[in-house]
């Protein structure tokens, strides 16, 4: 008996082990200060301090502490702190509330990959100014309870969100933002976020899965009408919630604005880990000559291999996380198929594009991340990334780098730069003002993911594309409103 | 082109029947569900364990086929012999390394629980689905593991419908396994493990091996979860296994209680219904008004019907206990 019990009990430490090698790293959150402050430090700072100062400081402090002594000589700077910026230790906090392990996990972990080798440079480099920044992470699942519960936890420690993964998330926190006035830069593509109802805390950026679905169905429309096709017709299908109805509200909108009829309106009709073959089978019962998906890979899998198994063929397209390079992989049954038939769309430069942003990218993941595969969502962490490190240098420069401090710099922000990453982003005026409208239009390449110089299986074919109808549409209101 | 739409109900006339087309895809989901079911009533049958970790079989099985068909190259690497012959030797030999695993999943953690009440023991089997499940989603990653099969996207048209090659196959293959149950039951072994499902003492009190009884159920079980878990991730369904191929058992649960609980003849009426009726509703009642996802409780709510009138389901064993 006791034979058996020590075999169950290396089984099971075997299993642990295993299951704990493939974890995600934990960056545990720093000390932080517990009151408003106001104090001085070195402008140009190589490093932070290595033995960071332990004083208390007064709980419930009215009075700026000034304690500090200029470092050297140098010309000094006056910072206002509060929560998340440690000057003695040099250290800025920044909460990540990601889902790590959860249904969109494989898209945040490369992401995240892209935000870490970004802040390892930076902080390579000497910080913001001397200030070295440090992530914290929580894992949501992508649970809007946890969600919740983390921001909770982490918006005393940190003095700005770096990332937030996923629409209802990001509402279900952001009346607290507003009231603890408190940034945070979601990680979805949701038009609300344009809405200055809904931005007053958030820093959205690329263009929203509704311009995206418009531009997408206005491009296929009109690749069909210059082959001849006299009136095309349009099938969508989607998951219910902000990132599929948002989206096929955009097509839909498209279609409207191109006199399109909709033969097939599948919104909201799929659901991960059902069978969604019956969705397939009736858009090709439709006929429909552009079918526009917002899914996942393998949802859109089932609906597309439904479809194309009853002789259907149309043109296919699918808001950005619809593709995966598994479609086209060398031993995909489809790839043949999804090459005939796919078009993709980016909110930013492919990583396979020549631009000083890719060329940026790719030597810093080789430098801090090369286990990692060069998947185009590694390029969506450099944005956010770069977003955030602009926000934290106006802070600083404004002297300011208090939770509010942060947010004030953030949205004072007129222009930022990514190199070629992505289109540049604005944070000052109206949403038509600074909407950002457009994609990069891609095609499956099964060669070139076969041959290794594509990894995400696609080419570009249209590079910062918009539509007229895109470009002409006026932003009032979300495309879907969130309940 | 000509089809009208009024809020995702297609009223338009196709080439091909829109029933006949869910009907033979409900036939293929129905034929999935029917070997899952078959495996987890063979497992219960001979055990009495409710096996929570059947869709971790199914997944872990259809994962150990795509690595020996595609990661190791198995037979491929060695033999040039026609794909669908070296397919063949992958998935048995895949289907080898399943029933092996069964075993010893039933060796470790089952057997310390033989006289244990059901409820602990039914608990196990969520750790050990926990357990797999956390293995298995680590190395399957984000992206499907292709299976490599011979048909590709292959179809044969029969003029009122279209089934892709994979399907005829499954309907082949479900219909084959079927029949080796049934002759299995027929068998030596199948008998001594009716015996020991009937009574366990009064089989041991025979000199049945009630231990390895229990291990070939196992091996049988992981087996058929392996060869559902397969056809559940080739086209048209997907592309390969992902780690959410562990849901297609919990979809099949109603066609487990639908049939019978300890019936492998209800096993398999119960999937190929649950499997019609799912694919039915979702070409039928996906509209609004039902909700969304409606499909997918259409098999629950057969489940229950059927529960009103027969309790033990449509096969199963009726109990009765003196009180």
């Amino acid at each position: 008996m006791k034979f058996k019990f020590k075999c169950l009990a290396m089984v099971v430490a075997l299993t642990l082990i295993a299951a704990a090698c493939g974890g995600d790293d934990e960056v545990e959150p720093t000390a932080t200060t517990a009151a408003p402050a106001i104090t001085s430090a070195p402008a140009t700072t190589a490093a932070p301090q290595e033995e960071p100062m332990d004083e208390e400081e007064p709980m419930d402090d009215e009075e700026p502490m000034d304690d500090e002594e200029p470092m050297d000589d140098e010309m000094d700077v006056m910072i206002a702190t509060d929560i998340g910026v440690d000057l003695d230790a040099g250290v800025i906090t920044v909460g990540m509330l990601s889902d790590l392990t959860g249904p969109f996990g494989g898209l945040v972990g490369l992401v995240v990959a892209g935000v870490n080798a970004y802040w390892a440079d930076v902080n390579e480099g000497g910080g913001i100014h001397g200030l070295q920044v440090e992530l914290v992470y929580r894992d949501t699942v992508y649970s809007v309870d946890n969600h919740v519960q983390f921001y909770e936890e982490l918006k005393d420690e940190v003095v700005v969100f770096g990332h937030s993964t996923g629409s209802p998330h990001t509402v279900a926190i952001r009346e607290d933002l507003e009231a603890d006035g408190i940034l945070a830069i979601p990680l979805t593509w949701y038009s609300g976020w344009s809405d200055p109802a809904l931005n007053a805390n958030l820093l959205s950026h690329g263009t929203p899965y509704c311009l995206e679905a418009m531009n997408m169905v206005s491009y296929l429309h009109d690749v069909l009408v210059a082959q001849g096709v006299d009136s095309p017709t349009m099938a969508v299908a989607s998951f219910p919630g902000d990132y599929g109805l948002d989206s096929t509200e955009g097509a839909k909108l498209g279609a409207a604005a191109l006199g399109m009829d909709v033969v097939y309106d599948g919104s909201g009709t799929l659901i991960p880990g059902q069978d969604n073959a019956p969705i397939g089978n009736a858009i090709a019962q439709s006929g429909a000559d552009i079918v526009w998906v917002t899914a996942n890979a393998a949802t859109f899998t089932e609906v597309y291999g439904a479809a194309i198994s009853q002789g259907f063929e149309a043109l296919w397209s699918g808001a950005a996380p619809t593709w995966s390079p598994a479609l086209v992989a060398p031993d995909s049954p489809i790839k043949d198929a999804v090459a005939r038939d796919f078009y993709g769309s980016i909110y930013f430069s492919p990583i396979i594009e020549n631009n000083p942003g890719t060329e940026f990218l790719r030597e810093l993941m080789g430098k801090y991340a090369p286990e990692v595969p060069l998947i185009d969502y590694v390029v969506e962490g450099f944005v956010e990334a770069m977003i955030l490190h602009e926000a934290l240098n106006v802070a600083y420069e404004n002297g300011d780098l208090t939770q509010g401090g942060v947010l004030a710099a953030a949205k004072s922000i007129e222009n930022i730069d990514f190199r070629g990453l992505a289109p540049s982003e604005s944070y000052v005026g109206g949403p038509n003002e600074r909407l950002q409208r457009q994609i990069w239009i891609t095609r499956p390449d099964p060669d070139a993911l076969a041959a290794g110089t594509s990894p995400t299986g696609i080419r570009v074919i249209e590079r910062a594309f918009t539509h007229q109808i895109a470009a002409d549409y006026v932003f009032e209101e979300a495309c879907y409103k969130l309940s | 082109m000509t089809a009208e739409v009024m809020s995702g109900v297609i009223l338009g006339q196709a080439e091909h029947s829109q029933l006949a087309g869910a009907v033979v895809s409900g036939l293929s989901l129905g034929t999935i569900y029917a070997l899952l079911a078959m495996g987890f009533v063979i497992i219960f049958k001979a055990t009495q364990v409710v096996n929570f970790a059947h869709g971790a079989l199914a997944t872990v099985g259809a994962f150990i086929t795509a690595g020996v068909a595609v990661e190791l190259n198995f037979p491929g690497r060695f033999l040039d012999v026609h794909p669908l012959f070296g397919w063949s030797i992958s998935v048995m030999t895949a289907l080898v390394l399943s029933a092996l695993m069964g075993i010893i999943l039933e060796r470790i953690f089952l057997r310390p629980m033989v006289g244990e009440d059901l409820f602990s023991v039914a608990i196990v089997t969520l750790g050990m689905n926990v357990i797999l499940m956390t293995i298995v989603t680590d190395y399957i990653g984000p992206d499907p593991r292709s299976m490599a099969d011979p048909w590709g996207d292959a179809v044969a048209d029969l003029g009122f419908v279209i089934i892709a090659h994979t399907e005829i196959a499954q309907f082949i293959v479900a219909v084959a396994l079927v029949l080796l149950v049934a002759a299995f039951f027929r068998s030596r072994t199948g008998i001594a493990m009716r015996a020991t499902a009937f009574d366990q003492e009064a089989a041991r009190a025979q000199g049945i091996k009630v231990g390895a009884i229990f291990a070939i159920a196992w091996a049988i079980g992981a087996v058929l979860a392996t060869v559902g878990g397969i056809f559940g991730s080739v086209y048209p369904r997907r592309v390969g296994v992902y780690s959410d191929t562990a849901l297609l058992v919990f979809r099949a649960f109603p066609a487990i209680i639908l049939g019978g609980l300890d019936s492998v003849v209800g096993a398999v009426i119960g999937g190929l219904s649950v499997g019609v009726a799912e694919a039915l509703a979702g070409s039928y009642l996906n509209h609004p008004w039902f909700g969304t996802g409606f499909s997918g409780i259409v098999p629950y709510l057969l489940m229950v019907g059927v529960l009103f009138i027969r309790p033990y389901g449509i096969f199963g064993t009726e109990e009765i206990r003196r009180v």
